[in-house]
Formats: structure tokens, C-alpha cells, sequence
């Protein structure tokens, strides 16, 4: 009996962190960190580790966004696209200018400017943001194409540009710097500010907000724009690490960035998401990435992988909530 | 009896017969096909030839086969996006058995149980264990073009076995104008059409997607029936998929990538709510052909093939933002 | 209305039958809850039984166990003397029983004749559906039920009455025996409601038992035979309608008597707050009408008479097309909800669970959504203030709830609505537009509510009561607006409003 009661509390403890909010995701990433020690020598070394965040940072940064956007209960599916055509705008305008700061500029304005369009179509014509941004996402394949038959080469050769996703700041690279800044920027928005309690607002019930005084339209309009303007930044780090502008680069990145968003705990029906979660489940996915190179096996897995965590992380997460919210 | 009820008038059973194929979305969708098609006749002199007019048909239908797949999938209330990678995978089995075998109806057989069987989890996950099915099949689009990968290495597997028949079902033109693609997926959808409209099953699948609440409480089984849904839209893919291994010859391993999302952007087009239980499957095969002769037409007068992906994005978001337009003023 | 000589010649006959349905000794718990008792009623062919209690005295349980969507723990249901048993919605069918709910079950994308055969869409061997048959029968049994219905007309265009009748159809489709009506009038107007009562009168007399679950009162007098009244899951009652009063009825429900539901206090009227000059929009048509501090006014109006139009126009939720509108002098210009706010009015919307509640959220983030400015400090929230003013308005209006972060979702319906007349009251308003405030509450809870709209005028606050129920309009209002078809057709003072003159204006 006393074996049972023992084993019972174990359970509840395990339940219990089970079902916190981030309880699953930190006990997955302990498993994966520590199993992958065990396994691979060369996993739990600085450099490795540097290279993990190196990897997660592109995801996270833009993720970010797509997790306000998420949580607003809008979704952009052309941020892979968007990626894309913008890290070819950012080489292009500085090969012309020979400007990195004007470069920047430029991707990070046409990113936003992607993003002011979403939310035109989304927000004023009303076309469902899924099937909006599809378009736009089609739209920009195209245009990248029209804009540019193939790689932007780096013509301009300053010194300082691949540093930017090569680089280190006090020991931690720059790419790293970038994501961890923008994280923190939307952690704190959300959790601390008036603003950020509207964007959960917006996505819960938007008449409601609507009728209390605020504008869920504005809230929406700046999630699409942050985001789009994120997209941006990621592409200057993307031309920065390729050394060129690739109008192929971002095939696939929308849906990895829309794995990690939903694996980290926020509703694709709204109101409810964090960016913690997020932080996490990026990590998840880039050790997991990270971890079937470290282990020598084949590198297909690492598109399986984010599926099947996906589709577990979800069936985990419905078991917790139990089929009444069905 | 008021007069307006009496079927023997001639115009009321014009307007009736109408009515009954046909709701005022498709008169619309129609005619904007027809539209597409007399501006490019005046624009290209070879838009407008039998040649050309049936090759976009046989072009067009497989995206058309995905997309009644995916229509039903909608029309229930679920969304499958997992297609674009199930076409690929599905030519694998069907390759590699014909290779051994020499058989293309094994290799048929093949790929139908691949499909099914990636219906079927599908269908368990959203249906039984009730996960949101967008995730769902995300999550399996990742998961099957991996496999697809994993098992190619990343190299098309050829068509070594030549068969003719499995050439002729991709190629083949019957009464030397019909592509058979075209014939094949025509029936399909047609049998779709009358699957949904005429037999009780397809008129649950309206139900479980309109309202699930109300289906359970008239006592039907929603989640076998959004269950069975995921198996008609894979097997639909499955044959999309056996039509492209013999269009191209080989099994390739990035076939089929972005298909999902130019099936959904055209049954949208075509009427279907996203929300479920509305739309049906005439539309969406409106949607599809007018995507498709935009396509080509714009390929007639020599426009760049990009400048079709950036005029596709904008007609679908016309044509949607028009419809919220509409239904806003009502 | 000639009610009377039906009801008295369904009487003569019942009594001597056998009951349709017969219930013993019923009981079901869900966690933490015993929601019925011991509960046993019965109806015979012919006869309405009304089913009376407060929200959460069992009848939405007893509703539920009968359509087969509960099962019970214990106890008996008998059909013509046969017991039943119900493992689910499509049994409870079958056996005979067929319940109208509030929301009504219907495929709003189906026409009306396919809504009533959808059980198995009258399919031969092939499974193909029959549709010329499923209309042919729809269209003999509105021929016989007396319903001017089109059977190809699709569901959601029709109004909330019509599709009561298709849902009666149904059940007469499948030759119920028992018809339950869950407050089947919560959302019809009089000329409806007289409508559904011939309905109901007609299926007595093709031997149907009813059994007729409501919270209007005069309703009841009206149609019932027998009143059955529960309490807290418990059997409290079982008398004919004769035999009752208002009062004795009342008392049965809530087991006390509640003496005066509506409260009306003496209060200094001030100044115009708010000022409406020919308000149009796409429903309304020259609306003009004024409300002055520390006064309650109500609008009345059969349904698409204009009310929530009215109500959502002049807090800028919805565009107008012409018409100037004043929040205490200022013009509500821009038109919009954020300039209203600013302006000092606020709507308290219809509909709470797509306007009003965000259903995952805690009670806290719902009750201060309208005053987050106030708990901001250089644009970030002051949790600590937010939390001690939530405390203060659960306490002053005696919210009851476990604790303020648990997600609303959960609170009763009274509860929430108190939730959200805290969330205006938090920020501070000058004018409140109530819009059917006491929508699915019960008793008790509303007369708490009648309080605190007496309480809101007696502190100086312009009020806008848009009701539906003539009782709580003329117990609440000072004055009364009239609208009909989007245009003002009356205006009464508390003194001279009747109930005649007011239902006349309102059909004008």
C-alpha cells in the first residue's frame, strides 16, 4: 500500500507539471538536453550551444510576431515569401547605396510594408486573413521572380555586413542579440502593458472590445505590420548569412514558424498564447534540429520531426484541457 | 393554386432546373469564366482553339481533384492541408510496385492504401482525438514530405516498368482532343457532386459541417462522418497524385509542394465558407477552372509566368473581399 | 383571444387518460452538484404542463434526461406506460419525445422542409434522398398544422417564430407524442406569441402532451393547464394553473416572496445628457429623443422594431447615415466607440457571449476591460490597483464566484451580467444603454438587477433601457420611447403608459 500512495504523489507531482503552463514544454526541452548529452559527446559544448540559439534566432524573431498576430486571431501565412523577397531587397539597396543602415531600412520597411498590406486586406477588405495572405504569399513568389531572376549577389564587399549574422556582441552572437531583444520587447508588452492585454482582447472577443472603447482593428493593423516589420529584420540577418539575397530562401519557413508559435501554447482560435511558450518551443524544435545532425542520423528527419511534435504537443494539450472544450 | 407554383410553365421549369444545378454564386462563377475566356480569345489567337481549351482542362485537373478533396473536407468543417505532400507520396508506392511488378493496377492499389492509410490518421486525429485539424494535417504535410525524403533520398524515382496504360492515363487523349486526366477527374467530380446533393451521407456531411451540435443531437455519428471525410479527400489526392507520377513520368519528391494552398485559395474562389457546411462541390470546380484559364491565358499573351502567380494572389483576393462586400450588405 | 373556451375544452377531456409520459423518483448529479432530486411529474395526451423553477432549480437537467442527452442515475421514464431507456438524442426520438430548445437545433444552410426529415432524409435502399417527397410531406403537414411555411425556403432566412414552427413540424414529422417547449417565447413578439399559443392549442387537440417551460408568468396563466415548480433540483409543487397566483407562484420558485421586484426611488431628474436629433442609419429612420440625468428610459419595440439598432447607433458601435448625436453637450463625432467612451456613454450589448464576454478570460481581465486606462501608469498595468478594484466591485455587488482569476466562463448568468455592468461602472460613465438587460436571467437575479438600475439613476446617471418585456418596462422606465419598424412611434410618461397604448404604438 505504501508503494501505491508513494507512487500516487509521484503521479500528481508529474501531473501537476504536466499541466502548468509551461510545465511540458520545460520538461521536454530537460529530456531532450539531457538525453542528447548522454548521447552525443560534442551536444553539450559552448559552441553547439552557440549554434543552437544561432538557429533559433531567425525562427524566434519572427515568431514573435506570428504569436501577437496568433493571439489577435489573425494568422500570415507570407512571411516565408515575405522573407524571401525582402533579404533580396536589403542586398540590392545596398549594393546601390553601399549603405548597410539604408539596407536595413529598406527590409525592414518593405517586410512592414508586406504587413500594412495584410492588414489592409485583412482588416478593410475583410478577406479572411488564412486566405488573404495566401494570395499575398502567391503574389510575392511571383514578384520576387519578376524583381529579380536570381540571387543578389553581395557586390558591395563592406567588412561589416556578414558580421551581422557571423558577429558577437560581449561573447553572444549578434543574431542572438537581435531575437533575445525583440522576445523580451514582446514579453514584456504583453505581459506588463495596456496594449498587450488588448491584443489578448481583441483576439477573445472583438465586439467586446469594440464596444468598451478600443479599436481592434488598430490592435490588429499593428500586429500585421510588427510582424511583417519582424520579417524584415530577419531578412537582413538572412542576406547577412547567406551573403546574398535569395529569392528561394523562405520555402517552408511559414509553417515552421507557425509550428513552434501553436507547440508553444497559443490558440489558433485567439486570446490566448505567450511568448515564453514560444521561446521554448523554438528551442524545442532548433536542439531537436541540432540534435539529429549531432547524432549523424539522416537530416530528412528534421522535417518530420516538427510534425510529429506538432500533432503530439496538440494531443497533449487537448488530453489537459479534456473533451468538454472539445 | 397560385400560378407561380403551376411546374407545367416552361420558363418556371427553365428557371427551376436552373435553380436546382446551380444557386446564384456558381450563374456568377461561371460567367466570369466566361469572361476570362472571351477576353483572352481577343487577346491571343490561340487561347481560343479546341487544342488549347482542352489542354488546360487536362493541365487543370489536378488541382481540380485536390481541390473537390479538399471542398469536402471544408463542406465538413474540417480543413485538409496535408494533399501537396500526399501527392507525392503516394507516387511512390505506385513507381516502385510497377517497377517490381510490371502491374499498374498493384501500383495503383499501392497508392491508394498509402493514401488511405494517411486519411486515416488524419481522420483519427481530428475526428477521434478531436486536435484541431489544421494543425493536424500541418503537422502531417511536415511529417509525409520528410518520409518522402527520407525514402527518395532526396532523387525522383523513375518510371522503369514503361507501361503504356500507365503512360496513357496522364497523357492520353481520348477521340484525339480529350485529355483522359480531364475525362477522369470530370466523372470524379461529378460523382462528388451527386454524393453530396442526392445521397443522405452527403447531405450529413453538410450537417456535421453546418452545425456538428445539431448532426449529434439528430443522432449522427459527426465524428465518423468528418472521419470518412478525410478518407474521400485523401483518396481524391491519391488519384491527383497517380495522374502527376504519369504526367511526369517518375515518382519526384517536391511534387505537389503548395498545392494544398492553391486548392484552398480556389475553392474559397469557388464559394466554399471556411466555416463549413456551405459552398458546393460546382463551385469549387468553377473556382479551379477559372484559376486555371487565367493561368493559361495570361501565359498566351506572353506574360511572364510570374506575373500569374501575383494576378492569381489578386483576383482570389478580389473575389473573397467582393463576397464579404456583399454579404456585408445584406 | 378566446383562450379560455380552448383551454377548458382540452381540460374536459385529459384528465380521464392515461399519462403520455410519466416520470419517478428522477435523479442526476454532475460533480459537486445534486441538479435533480427525486423528481417525478406527469402529462397526458392533450395537456400543457408548464414547468416552472429559477435558472439552475433542474428544469434545463429534467429538459435534457428527457431528450436523451443525460441519463439519469436513477428513477423511471414512461412512455404510454412503457419504460424507457435513453443512451441517447436519437432513442429519446424514437420513443416519441421531442424537445424544442431555446437555441433551436435546426441546419440554418438547410431548407426547412430538409431540417425536418433529417433524420434520415426519407432515403430508399440506395441511401439517395428523396427530395420530392420530403417536400411533398413537408408541405402536407403545414397543411394540416394550419403554418404558412415554404418548404424550400432556407432556415436562417426565416425569423425566430417560423423556425419554432419548423421545429414543431419536425416533431410532428416523426409523430411525437411529447412536445417540450424550452422557453419557446424568449425571443417572440405578442403577435407571435399568440400565434405559437393557436400552435400549441391545435396540438392538444391532435392529443400531443406538452410540456411548456417558461419564466413569464402571465404566459403561464394563459396556456398551462398544470404548473410543475422546482427548486435547487428538488420537486416543490404540482397544482392545476387554477389554483395558483401570480404571488403563489413566485413564492413556490424562489421560496420566498419577493415583494417588490421593481424598486423606484425618488431621484432628482438634472440636465440633458443625452441629445439624439434624426438619427438614420440602414434600420432606422429619423429618430429623435433626449435622456436626462438621473433618469431611466426605456424603449420598447416588437423584435426588428430598432432597439439594439438604436442602442448600437448611439454609442458609434454601428455607422449612421445622417443625424447629429450629444453626450453632454459634446457631439459624438468622429462616429465611433472610442469617442463615445470619452463622451461618457456606454452599451451594455444584448448579446453577452459574442459582444460582451471574453468566456476564457478571468473575471478580473473581463470586469476592467472598458477601464484599463485607469490602472495604467506610462502605458503599463498596475496589477496590484486592477485586482483591489475588482475585489471592491464583487463585494459591492455580491458576485459569486470562487476567486476573481477564474475564467468567467464559469460565473451563472446573473453573475456575469453583473460582471459587466461592473465593467462600465468601474470606468465611470454619465449615460448607460441597458440593451435587454435581463436576457436569460433568473429571478432572483433579476430583481437584484432591477436594484441596481434604480441605484445607477438615483447616483445621477442617464439610463437607456431597451426591453422586450413590458412588466419590467413600465416598473423601470420614467418615460417610454416607442419604436416601430425603425421609426419612434410613442412616447409615454411613467403616469399615462399603458399596456394597450404602448403595444398599439409599437404594431403602428
Amino acid at each position: 500500500m505504501r508503494d501505491l500512495t508513494d507512487d500516487d504523489r509521484s503521479g500528481a507531482l508529474l501531473r501537476r507539471v504536466f499541466n502548468s503552463e509551461y510545465g511540458f514544454l520545460v520538461v521536454v526541452l530537460t529530456l531532450l538536453v539531457v538525453g542528447l548529452s548522454l548521447a552525443a559527446t560534442n551536444f553539450l559544448t559552448p559552441s553547439n550551444a552557440v549554434a543552437i540559439l544561432h538557429q533559433s534566432s531567425l525562427v524566434l524573431i519572427v515568431a514573435v510576431g506570428m504569436t501577437f498576430l496568433l493571439i489577435t486571431a489573425e494568422v500570415d501565412i507570407s512571411v516565408g515569401a515575405n522573407l524571401a523577397f525582402a533579404s533580396c531587397v536589403v542586398m540590392d539597396v545596398i549594393n546601390q547605396t553601399n549603405s548597410v543602415a539604408l539596407g536595413a531600412l529598406a527590409g525592414i520597411a518593405f517586410g512592414a510594408g508586406v504587413g500594412l498590406i495584410n492588414a489592409f486586406v485583412t482588416l478593410v477588405l475583410k478577406v479572411n486573413s488564412l486566405i488573404g495572405t495566401i494570395a499575398m504569399m502567391m503574389a510575392l513568389q511571383g514578384g520576387v521572380y519578376l524583381y529579380t531572376r536570381e540571387a543578389v549577389q553581395n557586390h558591395h564587399q563592406i567588412e561589416i555586413f556578414p558580421k551581422i549574422a557571423t558577429g558577437f556582441i560581449l561573447g553572444i552572437p549578434v543574431p542572438v542579440v537581435f531575437a533575445a531583444v525583440v522576445a523580451l520587447a514582446g514579453w514584456f508588452y504583453l505581459a506588463r502593458t495596456r496594449g498587450g492585454r488588448l491584443v489578448f482582447a481583441s483576439g477573445a472577443n472583438e465586439a467586446a472590445v469594440r464596444l468598451s472603447g478600443y479599436s481592434p482593428a488598430r490592435v490588429k493593423f499593428g500586429a500585421f505590420v510588427m510582424t511583417g516589420a519582424l520579417v524584415g529584420l530577419a531578412a537582413v540577418i538572412l542576406a547577412s548569412l547567406l551573403n546574398a539575397g535569395q529569392p528561394t530562401a523562405g520555402t517552408g519557413f511559414e509553417l515552421t514558424v507557425i509550428a513552434a508559435v501553436l507547440l508553444g501554447g497559443t490558440s489558433l482560435m485567439g486570446g490566448r498564447g505567450t511568448i515564453l511558450g514560444t521561446v521554448l518551443a523554438v528551442l524545442i524544435l532548433k536542439i531537436i534540429d541540432n540534435g539529429i545532425i549531432m547524432l549523424r542520423w539522416n537530416q530528412d528527419l528534421q522535417i518530420i520531426v516538427p510534425g510529429l511534435v506538432l500533432i503530439l504537443a496538440l494531443y497533449m494539450d487537448q488530453k489537459k484541457r479534456g473533451p468538454a472544450h472539445g | 393554386m397560385p400560378l407561380s407554383a403551376n411546374p407545367a410553365l416552361p420558363q418556371n421549369m427553365l428557371s427551376r432546373t436552373l435553380r436546382k444545378v446551380a444557386g446564384q454564386s456558381e450563374i456568377a462563377l461561371f460567367v466570369s469564366l466566361v469572361l476570362i475566356v472571351i477576353v483572352f480569345s481577343s487577346l491571343s489567337e490561340y487561347f481560343l482553339t479546341t487544342r488549347n481549351l482542352t489542354n488546360v482542362l487536362g493541365q487543370a485537373s489536378i488541382i481540380l481533384l485536390i481541390a473537390t478533396g479538399v471542398a469536402v473536407a471544408l463542406i465538413g468543417g474540417e480543413v485538409d492541408i496535408s494533399v501537396g505532400s500526399l501527392v507525392a507520396a503516394v507516387a511512390l508506392p505506385l513507381v516502385e510496385i510497377m517497377n517490381a511488378t510490371g502491374s499498374l493496377s498493384l501500383g495503383i492499389l499501392g497508392a491508394l492504401v498509402l493514401g488511405l492509410m494517411i486519411g486515416a490518421i488524419n481522420g483519427y486525429l481530428s475526428a477521434y482525438l478531436r486536435i484541431n485539424s489544421l494543425i493536424v494535417t500541418l503537422g502531417m504535410l511536415f511529417l509525409i514530405r520528410g518520409g518522402v525524403y527520407l525514402w527518395t533520398n532526396k532523387r525522383a524515382q523513375a518510371d522503369t516498368a514503361y507501361l503504356d496504360s500507365f503512360f496513357a492515363i496522364g497523357n492520353g487523349k481520348a477521340f484525339g482532343i480529350m485529355p483522359i486526366p480531364a475525362i477522369i477527374a470530370g466523372v470524379i467530380v461529378l460523382m462528388v457532386m451527386f454524393i453530396m446533393h442526392k445521397t443522405r451521407f452527403g447531405r450529413r456531411i453538410y450537417a456535421a459541417g453546418g452545425s456538428a451540435e445539431v448532426a449529434r443531437m439528430v443522432g449522427y455519428d459527426v465524428r465518423r462522418i468528418k472521419f470518412i471525410c478525410f478518407l474521400i479527400s485523401s483518396t481524391l489526392a491519391t488519384i491527383a497524385g497517380i495522374l502527376l507520377a504519369s504526367r511526369l513520368g517518375a515518382a519526384v519528391h517536391t511534387s505537389g509542394q503548395g498545392y494544398e494552398f492553391q486548392a484552398i485559395a480556389a475553392v474559397v474562389l469557388g464559394g466554399v465558407s471556411l466555416a463549413g457546411g456551405r459552398g458546393n462541390i460546382l463551385g469549387a470546380a468553377l473556382g479551379v477552372l477559372i484559376l486555371a484559364y487565367l493561368s493559361n491565358g495570361l501565359g498566351m499573351i506572353n506574360a511572364p509566368t510570374e506575373w500569374q502567380l501575383v494576378i492569381t494572389g489578386i483576383v482570389i483576393v478580389a473575389a473573397v473581399s467582393l463576397d464579404s462586400y456583399k454579404k456585408s450588405k445584406e | 383571444m378566446g383562450k379560455s373556451d380552448v383551454a377548458t375544452a382540452g381540460a374536459a377531456d385529459f384528465h380521464d387518460l392515461a399519462p403520455a409520459l410519466a416520470v419517478t423518483g428522477l435523479s442526476k448529479s454532475f460533480p459537486g452538484v445534486k441538479a435533480l432530486d427525486d423528481v417525478s411529474l406527469s402529462v397526458r395526451p392533450g395537456e400543457v404542463l408548464a414547468l416552472l423553477g429559477e435558472n439552475g432549480a433542474g428544469k434545463s437537467t429534467l429538459i435534457k434526461v428527457l431528450a436523451g442527452i443525460h441519463k439519469a442515475d436513477s428513477g423511471q421514464i414512461e412512455i404510454d406506460g412503457v419504460p424507457q431507456d435513453f443512451t441517447n438524442p436519437a432513442d429519446a426520438l424514437d420513443a416519441g419525445i421531442k424537445v424544442v430548445f431555446q437555441e433551436i437545433a435546426l441546419i440554418p444552410e438547410f431548407s426547412v422542409a430538409e431540417n425536418m426529415f433529417l433524420e434520415d432524409h426519407l432515403a430508399g435502399k440506395a441511401n439517395l434522398v428523396n427530395w420530392r417527397e420530403i417536400h411533398r410531406r413537408a408541405q402536407e403537414i403545414f397543411d394540416r398544422a394550419g403554418f404558412a411555411l415554404n418548404t424550400r425556403a432556407k432556415v436562417k432566412d426565416l425569423s425566430v417564430s417560423e423556425q419554432q414552427l419548423v421545429e414543431i413540424s419536425r416533431a410532428m414529422a416523426r409523430d411525437a407524442r411529447i412536445v417540450i417547449m424550452d422557453e419557446p417565447t424568449s425571443s417572440l413578439t405578442p403577435a407571435e406569441v399568440t400565434h405559437l399559443f393557436g400552435v400549441i392549442n391545435r396540438l392538444r387537440k391532435l392529443g400531443i402532451a406538452i410540456v411548456y417551460v417558461s419564466h413569464k408568468l402571465e404566459e403561464i396563466f394563459e396556456i398551462a393547464d398544470t404548473c410543475v415548480v422546482l427548486r435547487d433540483g428538488r420537486w416543490v409543487s404540482t397544482k392545476p394553473t387554477s389554483e395558483h397566483t401570480p404571488a403563489s407562484l413566485v413564492k413556490d420558485m424562489v421560496g420566498r416572496e419577493i415583494t417588490s421586484l421593481f424598486p423606484h426611488s425618488d431621484r432628482t431628474v438634472g440636465r440633458e445628457i443625452v441629445q439624439v436629433e434624426d438619427l438614420s442609419s440602414k434600420r432606422l429612420d429619423d429618430i429623435s429623443f433626449h435622456v436626462r440625468a438621473g433618469e431611466v428610459v426605456g424603449f420598447f419595440g416588437l423584435m426588428g422594431a430598432g432597439r439594439t439598432e438604436v442602442a448600437k447607433a448611439i454609442v458609434g458601435f454601428d455607422p449612421i447615415t445622417k443625424g447629429r448625436i450629444r453626450i453632454d453637450g459634446e457631439d459624438l463625432k468622429p462616429h465611433s466607440t472610442v469617442r463615445s467612451k470619452a463622451l461618457g456613454i456606454g452599451l451594455l450589448s444584448e448579446d453577452r457571449k459574442t459582444e460582451g464576454l471574453m468566456l476564457d478570460g478571468s473575471v478580473t481581465r473581463n470586469m476592467t476591460l472598458a477601464a484599463l486606462d485607469q490602472f495604467t501608469r506610462n502605458g503599463l498595468m498596475d496589477h496590484r490597483a486592477e485586482t483591489k478594484q475588482a475585489e471592491g466591485f464583487v463585494d459591492r455587488f455580491a458576485i459569486k464566484l470562487a476567486r476573481l482569476g477564474q475564467p468567467i466562463r464559469n460565473l451563472s448568468g446573473g453573475n456575469q451580467q453583473k460582471v459587466l455592468l461592473s465593467r462600465w461602472l468601474m470606468f465611470g460613465l454619465k449615460a448607460v444603454v441597458l440593451d435587454e438587460p435581463t436576457r436569460g436571467i433568473d429571478v432572483g437575479a433579476k430583481a437584484e438587477i432591477f436594484a441596481l438600475i434604480d441605484e445607477l439613476a438615483a447616483q445621477g446617471l442617464a439610463v437607456i433601457l431597451m426591453t422586450s418585456e413590458m412588466p419590467e418596462l413600465l416598473g423601470l422606465s420614467d418615460r417610454i420611447y416607442v419604436l416601430s419598424e425603425g421609426r419612434m412611434t410613442g412616447e409615454f410618461t411613467r403616469e399615462n403608459a399603458t399596456q394597450e397604448e404602448i403595444l398599439d404604438a409599437a404594431i403602428r
